[in-house]
C-alpha cells in the first residue's frame, strides 16, 4: 500500500523569526495523504493552513521535520528540482485565482506546460481539453478580465491540472466566490476526484468541507482532528 | 532552452506593448545614443565615399599622386608649369614612371546646328588614356607628335559620338570648339560616372592646343605615377625640389588618394570619438533607464512571478523573462535609432548632394551594443525577481 501515499508530513515544524521571538506557524505536523483522497482543512485564521499548504507543495520549506511527496524526500532536492516537482506534481489553486492577466485563457492554461518545455501544438490541445472538462469551452480565448470570478477559478482549476499533476492543492478555493459559484468549483472538484484526482483544499465553510472524504483541523499549528466524512455529517 | 526563449520573446513584447509610453520613454536614451553615433557615422562613410570619388575623378588612383598649381584652393591659381616640365622632370627624377599633363577646361562643342556641353574640355598628354584607364572603341588616341605638333585633333567620348553621329561613324568628322575645327580621330568606351564627373560626355584635345585655346601656354595639372609606388613620398619631394628650383616657386602642391583620405579619416576619427563619447554617456544613461524601469516592472509583478514559481518557473526562466524583456527594450531603441539615425543621415547627405553609403559594420555594432546595453543592465533587475522567494511574493499584495 505504500505506493499510494501521494504526501507524507513527519513532524514538520515551521518557525518565522520575528525580530526577537519566533512565531511557530507549524509545530509539529504528522500527516498522510494516499491517493484519490479528498481532504478538507479547517481551522481558524492564522492557524496554518496556508503554511501547510505551501509546505505540501513545495514551495516552502519546513524548519524542521520531513516531507516526502510520491515518496520522494524533498529535504533532498535543490530550488530547481523543487521547481520541477510543483511544475509536474502539484497543481495550486488560490483564492485569488492569480491568473495572469495579460494572457487569455488559454494561454494561462498552457504557462505550466510552457515551464515543462512542451511545444506549441501539444500545448494548445491539452490546454483546450482541459479547459473543456472544466466547462469553458466557450471562453479559451477571453482575458481574466473578461471572465466571472467562477469562471476564472475554472481557469485556475485548468491550469492546475495541466501536467497531470499527484496532487491539487487549494487554498480556500471558494473564499473569493459567491455561493453558487463556489458550489460549481467544489462539484468539479468531487467530478474530478471521482477521476482519480488527489486533492486537499482549505476552507472555512463546513458545507463545503463536507463534500470532500475527510477533513483535518488544526489549530495554532497543530493537527487537533482528523476524520472520515460520514454520510450521516454529509 | 531556444523554444522558452521565444515563449519569453513573445511575452515580454506583450508586456513592453502594454505600457507603450512607458516603453518608449525608456528606450530614449538608447535610441539618442544610437541615433548620433548612427547619422555621424553614414555621413562620414557617405564623405569618405565623395572625396575617394573626386579625387578618383582627378585620376589619382593608388599607383600615382596629382600635382596641381596652386597652394591654397580658396584662391584660383595661377598655374606656372609649361609642357616642357614633363620632359624636365622626367630627366631629373628618374624614379618617375610616366606624367600625364592635363588642362580642364569648359566650353562647348558644336556639330552641324547641334551644340552640347561636354562635361570636360581636357587638353592632355598623348598617354592620357593609357594610364588614366580607358580604351578608345573607335578610331584612335592621338599621339606624342601629335601633340607636339599641335595638331587640331579631337577623341569624344562615347554620349558626345552619339548625340552628333547617333550609329554612324564619328571618325573623320570635324567639330567646333571656340571657333576652331577639329578633326575627331577616335571615340572613347563608355565608363560611366566617376563622382560629379560623366566620363561618356568628355572630348579631349592635345595639351598643346588646349593652351591656345585657354590663351595661356600653362598647365594645371600633372598625374605623376613612380616606378615604385612604395617611393610615393620620396618621388614627391624630389618633384617638388626639383620644379622649385626652375619655377622659383612653391605655389603648387601634391594630393595622394591615401593622403587625403588619411586626413579625411583624421577627421572623422576625431568626430567620432567625441559623438561616441556622448553616445556613451546617453547609453549608459539609458541603460540606467532600463534597470530602473526593470525594477519597477519587477515590484509590479512580484504576484505575478509567485504565481509562476508556484506553477513551476525556475529561478532561470524567471531571470531570462526579464533579461529578455530589457533586452527587448533597448535592442528596439537600437533599432529605431539605427532607422532614423540612416534616414536623417540620408536627409542631410541629400542636402549636401553627397554620396550615401549605408555602413553595415556600424549597423551591426549598434545593433549589438543596444543588446548588450539591456542584458547587462537588466541582469540585476532579472536575479532580483529571481531571488524572490515564492511564497513571500505569493502573499505580497
Ligand atoms: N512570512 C511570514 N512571516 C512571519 N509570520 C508569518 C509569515 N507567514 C505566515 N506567518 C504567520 O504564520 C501563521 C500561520 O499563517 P498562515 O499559514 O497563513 O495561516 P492561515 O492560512 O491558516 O490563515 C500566522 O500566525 C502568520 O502570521
Ligand atoms: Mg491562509
Amino acid at each position: 500500500m505504500k505506493d499510494n501515499v501521494v504526501v507524507r508530513i513527519t513532524e514538520v515544524k515551521r518557525f518565522y523569526q520575528m525580530g526577537m521571538v519566533a512565531v511557530h506557524a507549524l509545530g509539529g505536523i504528522n500527516l498522510k495523504v494516499e491517493k484519490s483522497e479528498f481532504v478538507s482543512i479547517m481551522g481558524p485564521s492564522g492557524c496554518g493552513k496556508s503554511t501547510l499548504m505551501h509546505i505540501i507543495g513545495c514551495l516552502d520549506r519546513p524548519t524542521s521535520g520531513h516531507v516526502h511527496l510520491d515518496e520522494v524526500d524533498i529535504d533532498k532536492l535543490d530550488d530547481n528540482e523543487l521547481a520541477a516537482i510543483r511544475n509536474k506534481k502539484v497543481g495550486f489553486v488560490f483564492q485569488t485565482f492569480n491568473l495572469l492577466p495579460k494572457l487569455k485563457a488559454i494561454e494561462n492554461v498552457e504557462l505550466p506546460l510552457i515551464y515543462a518545455g512542451v511545444g506549441l501544438p501539444a500545448r494548445r490541445k491539452k490546454a483546450t481539453e482541459l479547459l473543456e472538462i472544466v466547462g469553458l469551452k466557450d471562453r479559451m480565448y477571453h482575458r481574466p478580465s473578461e471572465l466571472s470570478g467562477g469562471q476564472s477559478q475554472r481557469v485556475a482549476v485548468a491550469r492546475a491540472l495541466a501536467n497531470n499533476p499527484s496532487i491539487i492543492l487549494a487554498d480556500e478555493p471558494t473564499g473569493n466566490l459567491d455561493s453558487k459559484s463556489g458550489e460549481e468549483i467544489i462539484r468539479l472538484f468531487q467530478e474530478l476526484n471521482s477521476r482519480g484526482i488527489t486533492l486537499i483544499i482549505v476552507t472555512h465553510d463546513q458545507e463545503i468541507a463536507n463534500h470532500g472524504k475527510r477533513i483535518i483541523r488544526l489549530k495554532d499549528g497543530l493537527v487537533v482532528a482528523d476524520d472520515r466524512v460520514t454520510a450521516r455529517s454529509r | 532552452m531556444i523554444y522558452s526563449l521565444w515563449e519569453e520573446m513573445k511575452q515580454a513584447w506583450r508586456a513592453l506593448m502594454s505600457n507603450k509610453v512607458r516603453s518608449a520613454l525608456t528606450m530614449l536614451g538608447v535610441i539618442i545614443g544610437i541615433f548620433s553615433v548612427i547619422t555621424l557615422v553614414t555621413i562620414g562613410e557617405g564623405a569618405k565615399a565623395y572625396v575617394t570619388e573626386q579625387i578618383q575623378s582627378l585620376g589619382a588612383g593608388y599607383d600615382s599622386f596629382v600635382m596641381v598649381a596652386g597652394k591654397d584652393h580658396s584662391v584660383p591659381p595661377t598655374p606656372k608649369f609649361v609642357y616642357a616640365d614633363i620632359a624636365y622632370m622626367e630627366l631629373k627624377v628618374p624614379e618617375i614612371r610616366d606624367i600625364v599633363g592635363l588642362n580642364p577646361g569648359g566650353g562647348e562643342v558644336t556639330y552641324g546646328k547641334k551644340t552640347i556641353k561636354p562635361s570636360l574640355v581636357g587638353g592632355v598628354t598623348a598617354n592620357y588614356l593609357d594610364l588614366m584607364g580607358g580604351k578608345v572603341i573607335e578610331g584612335r588616341f592621338f599621339t606624342a607628335a601629335e601633340v607636339d605638333s599641335r595638331k587640331k585633333v579631337m577623341v569624344i567620348g562615347p554620349t558626345i559620338a552619339k548625340e552628333f553621329f547617333g550609329t554612324g561613324l564619328a571618325v573623320g568628322e570635324k567639330i567646333k570648339l571656340r571657333g576652331d575645327s577639329y578633326q575627331i580621330i577616335g571615340v572613347m568606351e563608355a565608363r560611366g560616372s566617376v563622382g560629379p564627373m560623366d566620363l561618356d560626355k568628355r572630348v579631349v584635345v592635345p595639351i598643346t592646343i588646349s593652351q591656345n585655346m585657354l590663351g595661356t601656354d600653362k598647365i594645371m595639372r600633372f598625374n605623376i605615377f613612380p616606378k615604385d609606388i612604395s617611393k610615393i613620398t620620396e618621388v614627391q619631394e624630389k618633384v617638388r625640389q626639383v620644379m622649385m628650383r626652375r619655377i622659383r616657386s612653391d605655389d603648387f602642391s601634391f594630393m595622394t588618394q591615401q593622403g587625403i583620405l588619411s586626413i579625411v579619416n583624421n577627421i572623422l576619427a576625431a568626430l567620432t570619438g567625441f559623438v561616441s563619447g556622448i553616445a556613451a554617456i546617453s547609453l549608459l544613461v539609458g541603460g540606467i533607464g532600463i534597470m530602473n524601469i526593470m525594477l519597477v516592472a519587477v515590484n509590479e509583478r512580484i504576484r505575478e512571478i509567485g504565481v509562476r514559481k508556484a506553477i513551476g518557473a525556475k529561478k532561470r526562466d524567471i531571470v531570462l523573462q526579464f533579461m529578455v524583456e530589457a533586452m527587448m527594450i533597448s535592442l528596439l531603441g537600437g533599432i529605431i535609432g539605427i532607422i532614423v539615425g540612416i534616414f536623417g543621415a540620408f536627409l542631410i547627405i541629400w542636402f549636401i548632394k553627397g554620396s550615401f553609403v549605408v555602413a553595415w559594420w556600424a549597423v551591426i555594432m549598434a545593433t549589438v551594443v543596444s543588446a548588450s546595453v539591456g542584458i547587462f543592465f537588466g541582469v540585476y533587475p532579472a536575479f532580483r525577481a529571481a531571488e524572490l522567494d515564492p511564497v513571500v511574493a505569493l502573499r505580497y499584495e
